[in-house]
C-alpha cells in the first residue's frame, strides 16, 4: 500500500490549493451537463438507490403474492413481468451504477488524478441511464403488459413475447453502452493518470478491482449486445439465430448469455470485495494481508469467470465431458475466493480491531458471501445441480451473493465514505441499527429459501404447492421487514446530509488510502489538480 | 525553463496515451460484437 508524502495536517495546505478552483456551477446545470467526477459520482449513487427502491416495490410485490399459496393479489403474467424487471432493475439499474458510483468518486482521488480521462463521456454515460430505466418501467404499460421473460430473456420465450420485449431489449442496449462507456474511462484513467510515484501495485486494492471489472465489462458487454441484437433480428428482421425451425438454436442464446452473465456476477462481485477490501484493513488499524495474492487472486477470479458459463445450463443437453469441465472449471474458482477469504481474516488477526457501521456490513458480507459462496459450490456439482435447477435453492443462493455480498458491501462503502464525501458524520447509532435490522430480515426472507428450494419448489411461478406456505409465509415477513429497514438507511444519508456533526479529514484512524491521508472532508469540488507525489 | 518543457512533453505524452488506451478499448468492443454477429449469421444460415 501507498505511503502518502503528506499527512493529514498538510492536506490541510493542498485543500486550501485547491478553494482557487473552487467555483462550482449552481442550478440544474451542474447536474445535466456535470463532467465533475464526483458530482458525477453522486449522481450514479442517488440513481442507484431510486431504482434500487422501484426493484424493491417488485420484489414486495412478489413476495405479497407468495405469503400464501394460491393466486391472491396479482395476475400470474404481471408476477413474471415483475420477476424479469426486479432482476434486470436490480442487476443494471441499482447494483452496477452503485459501484460505477463508487468508481467515479473514488478512483480520482485514490490515485492522485484530478478528474476521470474523459470528463464529458462520464456525463454520457450516466445520463444514459435514466432513459434506460424509463423504458424498463414504461415496459410495463406496454400492449399485453412487461414481458414476463425472465431477467436472463431466454429465447424463444422473447422471440414470441409482445411489444414490451423491444422496449427491454433497447434499455439493455443502452445500458450496454453506458457501461462500456464507463469502463473504457475506468481502464484509461488508471492506466494513464496516476500520479507520480503511484504504481500499480501501490494503488489502494479498491482501484485494482475496477480496473479488472472494467476489462470484465468490455470483454463480456458486446456479448450481451450481441445476444439482444439477435433475439431484436428475429423478432423483426427475419433471421432465425434461436429458431429451430429456421436452423437456429434456442440453447445458443444461453451460451451467448451466460458468456457474459457469468463475468456479470463477478462484475458486481468484484468491485465489492475491493470495498471491503479497504473497509476491513481500516477497522482493524492493519494494513491489508497479502496484498499481492489479493491482486492476483481478482485476476484469477475474472479469467476463470470466462471459462465457466455452462454451469448456468447444465440442464439443457450437454455431453457429460462438458458438464465435467465446466463442473471443475467452477469449483477452481474456490481457490482464488478462498485466498481472498483468508486474507480477509488474516487482516483482522490480531488487529485492534473496532465495530462501527462500515465494520459491521463488511463482516456481514464476509460472513454471508462465504455462505452464499458454499452454496455456489453446492450448485456447480452436475447430479446435484440436476436436482435443484431452477429451484428456489439458486434464489437463496444469488441472493446470498448479491445482496448480502454487493449490497451490503455498498452499504459498508457508503457509511465508510461519507464523511468523506459530505464532510459529515452519519449517526453511528442509527447506522448500527440499520445493519443488525437488515441482516436479520435478509436471512430470515432468504435463508428459508435454502429448504424451499431443497423441497422442489421452483423459481419463478406465483402459486406453489401447500406444503412450501409455511417457509414462504415467513420468507415474506422478512422481505418486508428487510425492505423498511432501507427507509431507515435513507433517513440516515440524509439527516447526514442536512445535519450531521462535521466530520474529519481522517475521520477513521486506520483508513491510510490518499483520498483520507491527503484531502480535507468534504473532498475539495476539485481535487489534485496538481499530482501529489506518492513515495 | 526546461521543466515546463519537460512538464509540457509529458503531459503531451500522457494525452497521446489516453488516447491510445481508449482506442484500443473501442477496438476490443467493436471486434467482440461484429465476431459473434458475424460468426451466428453465418451459422444459422
Amino acid at each position: 500500500m501507498s505511503t502518502a508524502t503528506h499527512d493529514a495536517a498538510h492536506g490541510h495546505d493542498h485543500g486550501h490549493d485547491d478553494h482557487a478552483h473552487e467555483h462550482k456551477p449552481y442550478g440544474m446545470m451542474r447536474w445535466v451537463g456535470s463532467t465533475n467526477h464526483k458530482d458525477i459520482g453522486t449522481m450514479y449513487l442517488w440513481f442507484s438507490f431510486t431504482m434500487f427502491l422501484v426493484g424493491g416495490v417488485m420484489a414486495l410485490i412478489i413476495r405479497a403474492e407468495l405469503f400464501q399459496p394460491g393466486l391472491q393479489i396479482v395476475r400470474p403474467e404481471f408476477f413474471n413481468s415483475m420477476t424479469t424487471y426486479h432482476g434486470l432493475i436490480m442487476v443494471f439499474g441499482a447494483i452496477m451504477p452503485a459501484f460505477v458510483g463508487f468508481a467515479n468518486w473514488l478512483i480520482p482521488m485514490q490515485i492522485g488524478a484530478p478528474d476521470m480521462a474523459f470528463p464529458r463521456m462520464n456525463n454520457l454515460s450516466f445520463w444514459l441511464l435514466p432513459p434506460a430505466a424509463m423504458l424498463l418501467i414504461a415496459a410495463q404499460f406496454a400492449p399485453g403488459g412487461g414481458a414476463g421473460v425472465g431477467w436472463t430473456m431466454y429465447a424463444p420465450l422473447t422471440t414470441q413475447a409482445g411489444p414490451a420485449m423491444d422496449l427491454t431489449i433497447f434499455a439493455v442496449h443502452i445500458l450496454g453502452m453506458s457501461s462500456i462507456m464507463g469502463s473504457i474511462n475506468i481502464i484509461t484513467t488508471i492506466l494513464n493518470m496516476r500520479a507520480p510515484g503511484m504504481g500499480l501495485m501501490k494503488m489502494p486494492l479498491f482501484c485494482w478491482t475496477w480496473l479488472i471489472t472494467a476489462y470484465l465489462l468490455v470483454a463480456s458487454m458486446p456479448v450481451l449486445a450481441g445476444a439482444v441484437t439477435m433475439t431484436l433480428t428475429d423478432r423483426h428482421f427475419g433471421t432465425n439465430f434461436f429458431n429451430a425451425a429456421g436452423g437456429g438454436d434456442p440453447v445458443l442464446y444461453q451460451h451467448i448469455f451466460w458468456f457474459f452473465g457469468h463475468p456479470e456476477v463477478y462484475i458486481i462481485a468484484i468491485p465489492a470485495f475491493g470495498v471491503v477490501s479497504q473497509v476491513i484493513p481500516a477497522f482493524s488499524r492493519k494494513p491489508l494481508f497479502g496484498y499481492a495474492s489479493m491482486v492476483y487472486a481478482t485476476a484469477s477470479i475474472a479469467i476463470l469467470s470466462f471459462m465457466v458459463w455452462a454451469h448456468h445450463m447444465y440442464t439443457v443437453g450437454m455431453p457429460v465431458e462438458t458438464q465435467l469441465f465446466f463442473m471443475y472449471a467452477t469449483t477452481l474458482i474456490a481457490i482464488p475466493t478462498g485466498v481472498k477469504v483468508f486474507n480477509w481474516v488474516a487482516t483482522m488477526w490480531k488487529g485492534s480491531l473496532t465495530f462501527e457501521t462500515p465494520m459491521l456490513f463488511a463482516l456481514g458480507f464476509l460472513f454471508l458471501f462465504t455462505l452464499g459462496g458454499f452454496t455456489g459450490l453446492v450448485l456447480s456439482i452436475v447430479p446435484v445441480d440436476v436436482q435443484i435447477h431452477d429451484t428456489y435453492y439458486v434464489v437463496a443462493h444469488f441472493h446470498y451473493v448479491m445482496v448480502a455480498g454487493a449490497l451490503f458491501s455498498a452499504f459498508a462503502g457508503i457509511y465508510f465514505w461519507l464523511p468523506k464525501w459530505t464532510g459529515r458524520m452519519y449517526n453511528e447509532t442509527l447506522g448500527k441499527w440499520h445493519f443488525w435490522l437488515s441482516l436479520v430480515f435478509f436471512n430470515v426472507t432468504f435463508f428459508v429459501q435454502h429448504f424451499l428450494g431443497l423441497a422442489g419448489m421452483p423459481r419463478r411461478v406465483p402459486d406453489y404447492a401447500l406444503q412450501f406456505a409455511e417457509f414462504n409465509a415467513i420468507s415474506s415477513v422478512g422481505a418486508f421487514g428487510f425492505g423498511l429497514s432501507q427507509l431507515l438507511f435513507l433517513y440516515i444519508v440524509l439527516k447526514c446530509i442536512c445535519s450531521g456533526e462535521k466530520a474529519l479529514d481522517k475521520q477513521w484512524e486506520g483508513a491510510d488510502s490518499i483520498e483520507w491521508t491527503m484531502l480535507p472532508s468534504p473532498a475539495p469540488y476539485h481535487s489534485f489538480t496538481t499530482p501529489p507525489t506518492i513515495k | 525553463m526546461s521543466e515546463a518543457i519537460n512538464e509540457e512533453a509529458r503531459q503531451k505524452q500522457i494525452k497521446r496515451n489516453i488516447r491510445l488506451t481508449a482506442s484500443a478499448l473501442w477496438l476490443i468492443v467493436a471486434v467482440i460484437f461484429c465476431y459473434m454477429m458475424a460468426k451466428y449469421y453465418w451459422m444459422s444460415r
